[in-house]
């Protein structure tokens, strides 16, 4: 008899987990397949965590009185997040990320600056940023965020809990599909494979090379922000804000997209093999057979041990990293030159 | 007039132009952010600036920048080496504290002795730790084509992890427990947990004293014997990237693949050279941080402090010239030592943040000015020009 209940569980705790790796990944897809390396997913993630949940506390009561209630009719709307108020703090965190990402695209694009050294740098900028800023939102607190299923399949036996998770990770699955079609069936995916595949190419032929890379970094930054707002607004029991809570999630979707080898859909396979892995932990530390070595140490590192066994299985078919690698990857372009 | 030619391969004045153009961005950059930041920006900056001359003795402020301005400045020497020959070893914080673990192990498996003479041992294990973690994305990487950049990083939170686990399990310090007539009946372990600490023979102790602000009573600063250590490491390295057949080979490696393979040099040894330098000298920083400031090991987020990450910065900031990095360093360091001196003052209401939006401005000009340094600066007349 196969415990239903049980897998059920589990795949709702690696969706969990999948959902905002997948989230970012589909970003750093995009500006990938541009031509652009950004290192800096982290910086923008952990930016985008933190506005996100400054944002979701101070909006518990504010949208609601924007909607044209009075104060007595939204104190009930206190320290818990209402779906306006869900909707403007993920937004507000995206707009977080592409703000961030704005320098890098400045650098990249204007002073023709390094992409990995930039990358880097705006990773440890975001980190300082919210460093800085963190301790003043520790006291800040919102309860619960806003269920979009109706409450009677959010309690159904067994499934409900499925159809219960965050709706970000319904959206998350059709974006990956998403860039599927826009990459591979539109004009603008065209354009941006273009620009990645061969800039000088693309240039000569009159697209706007520099504009399209713009562009695709800003919706990277979109994505990451919307990311790590996931993680300190939806991911835990309640939302949460620790400095670093990212906790190198940024790095795990720049390695989702070496392991799909620039493939949207298997972004989706290797965002839910990494949520697996962050599962297990929770699940094998309660099974008391593991050594306290393998407790300890080797289950809280199975998140990052995971996709450098996977990364390395991939790498050795190199004709497959080639196929897909877009030829101008992280090479500075100016127009003149 | 004055002119700016694209020079192939660089030009030293386009280089000092691009030096001077970013001294200037950071600077003014910094004191428009720290207007936005204190109440008080230019008593702040000026605090900032001269921090070494504000409270406490100089030899003690001094010390905070120089023992900081080495451990980045070895660190960043060791990346750098990879960086040129694009090799990306982003985790230097992970050898970093496998430097230390390496180390202490090494005290441990020679019997935990109490005497000097098992000091360079220790630094010896520090620099094989350091390597030994450096060696997994080197191997993965020139053998098996994986991605050294990530799997660098991702080997800082397992190191990470690897630290915690140590000091919470196998070699976790206690207390002696006494019952009331005072013999020892067990052990209360250390909350937070730690090792024990390395008896103070091994210890690297302060070359310069200065007496404390508060009690005046004499002081050690932070100038102990292991900043020798990391000295003579740097500077011997920096010799032979600067002076030997090994650093020409990096250094041809970074122009390009072909001219790399034609001087029958392969990228194998390349990315395993960069990864051993980077991996050995950070290591060895850890071993000496153990050694000179924290004595044990601690949980991972308490040992490490950024100094693997800041000091990728540095590289860049540098140049990844030995010279320029370790004139990134110090300075870096200074303002660091400078911006935690200002936050700890009450009456500025500085954040402790001031220093990272520094260094973070410093480095983004620094990047959008190196286009800079591949041009000529010339000098020529109005006539001239149009002839």
């Amino acid at each position: 008899m196969v415990d239903l209940t049980y897998w059920l569980a589990l795949l709702v705790t690696v969706l969990n987990y999948a959902t905002p790796l997948l989230i970012a990944a589909i970003g750093v897809l995009i500006v990938e397949k541009s031509g652009v390396l950004n290192l800096g997913v982290e910086g923008m993630m952990i930016v985008g965590a933190m506005v996100g949940y400054v944002a979701g506390s101070y909006l518990d009561t504010a949208s609601c009185k924007l909607m044209g209630f009075d104060g007595v009719t939204c104190l009930q709307f206190e320290g818990s997040l209402t779906i306006p108020g869900y909707i403007a703090a993920f937004l507000l965190a995206g707009v977080a990320g592409a703000a961030l990402a704005s320098l890098f695209a400045l650098m990249t694009q204007v002073f023709n600056a390094n992409h990995v050294a930039t990358g880097l740098g705006l990773t440890i900028l975001g980190l300082t940023l919210t460093n800085g800023f963190g301790p003043d939102a520790k006291d800040m607190r919102v309860e619960s965020v806003a269920n979009i299923l109706p409450d009677a399949w959010v309690d159904l036996p067994v499934i409900g809990r499925l159809l219960g998770t965050d709706l970000l990770t319904y959206l998350s699955f059709a974006a990956a599909v998403a860039s599927l079609y826009f990459l591979s069936r539109t004009r603008l995916g065209m354009l941006v494979r273009a620009a990645g595949e061969n800039h000088h190419a693309a240039h000569a032929i009159g697209y706007p090379v520099r504009l399209i890379r713009v562009g695709t970094i800003l919706f990277g930054g979109f994505m990451a922000g919307i990311a790590g707002a996931y993680i300190s607004l939806v991911q835990l029991e309640a939302p949460t804000w620790r400095e670093g809570m990212t906790a190198g999630a940024g790095w795990l979707a720049l390695a989702l997209i070496l392991f799909s080898t620039w493939r949207p859909l298997r972004v989706v396979l290797g965002a839910l093999l990494f949520g697996l892995a962050f599962s297990l932990e929770l699940r094998l530390q309660t099974m008391g057979w593991m050594p306290s070595w393998g407790v300890q140490f080797i289950l809280p590192s199975l998140p990052y041990l995971v996709p450098v066994l996977v990364l390395v299985i991939i790498s050795r078919n190199s004709a497959m990293i080639r196929a897909n690698q877009p030829g101008s990857l992280a090479e500075p372009f100016s127009p003149s030159s | 007039m004055i002119r700016l030619l694209p020079a192939k391969g660089g030009h030293w004045s386009g280089a000092l132009l691009s030096v001077l153009v970013a001294t200037v961005a950071t600077v003014v950059i910094s004191a428009i952010l720290l207007a936005f930041l204190t109440d008080k920006p230019v008593r702040t900056l000026w605090e900032l600036l001269t921090y070494t001359m504000q409270g406490g003795t100089p030899a003690v402020q001094w010390g905070k920048a120089l023992s900081e301005g080495f451990y980045l400045a070895v660190i960043a020497l060791g990346l750098s080496v990879g960086y040129k020959a694009g090799v990306w070893n982003i985790g230097a914080e992970g050898q970093f504290a496998a430097g230390a673990i390496g180390a202490y192990l090494t005290w441990l498996v020679l019997g935990a002795p109490v005497t000097v003479a098992v000091m360079p041992f220790l630094l010896l294990g520090g620099v094989l730790g350091g390597m030994v973690w450096a060696a997994i994305p080197a191997a993965l990487r020139a053998h098996l084509n994986t991605n050294e950049l990530l799997v660098s990083l991702m080997l800082v939170y397992v190191a990470t992890n690897l630290l915690t686990y140590l000091v919470q399990s196998p070699l976790q310090g206690c207390a002696p427990a006494l019952d009331a007539a005072g013999n020892q009946v067990g052990c209360i372990p250390y909350s937070p947990a730690q090792s024990e600490k390395l008896p103070s023979v091994l210890r690297f102790g302060p070359l310069v004293f200065g007496t404390s602000a508060s009690s005046g009573a004499s002081i050690g600063t932070k100038i102990h014997s292991g900043l020798l250590v990391l000295g003579g490491a740097y500077f011997v390295v920096a010799a032979i990237l600067l002076f030997t057949l090994i650093g020409f080979r990096l250094r041809v490696a970074q122009s390009s693949a072909k001219a790399e393979r034609f001087a029958g040099f392969s990228s194998a040894v390349t990315i395993w050279l960069s990864f051993m330098i980077s991996g050995g000298l950070a290591g060895l920083t850890g071993a000496v941080f153990l050694m000179a400031e924290s004595f044990s090991l601690t949980v991972g987020g308490a040992f490490l402090s950024n100094l693997g990450f800041a000091a990728i910065v540095i590289a860049f900031l540098g140049r990844l010239h030995p010279v320029g990095i370790l004139a990134a360093a110090f300075a870096i360091a200074y303002i660091n030592s400078g911006a935690s001196w200002v936050a700890s003052q009450p009456e500025l209401r500085a954040d402790d943040s001031v220093a990272g939006f520094i260094e973070a401005i410093a480095l983004f000009c620094a990047l959008a000015t190196a286009a800079l340094s591949q041009r000529r600066l010339i000098w020529k007349k109005e006539a001239a020009s149009h002839g």
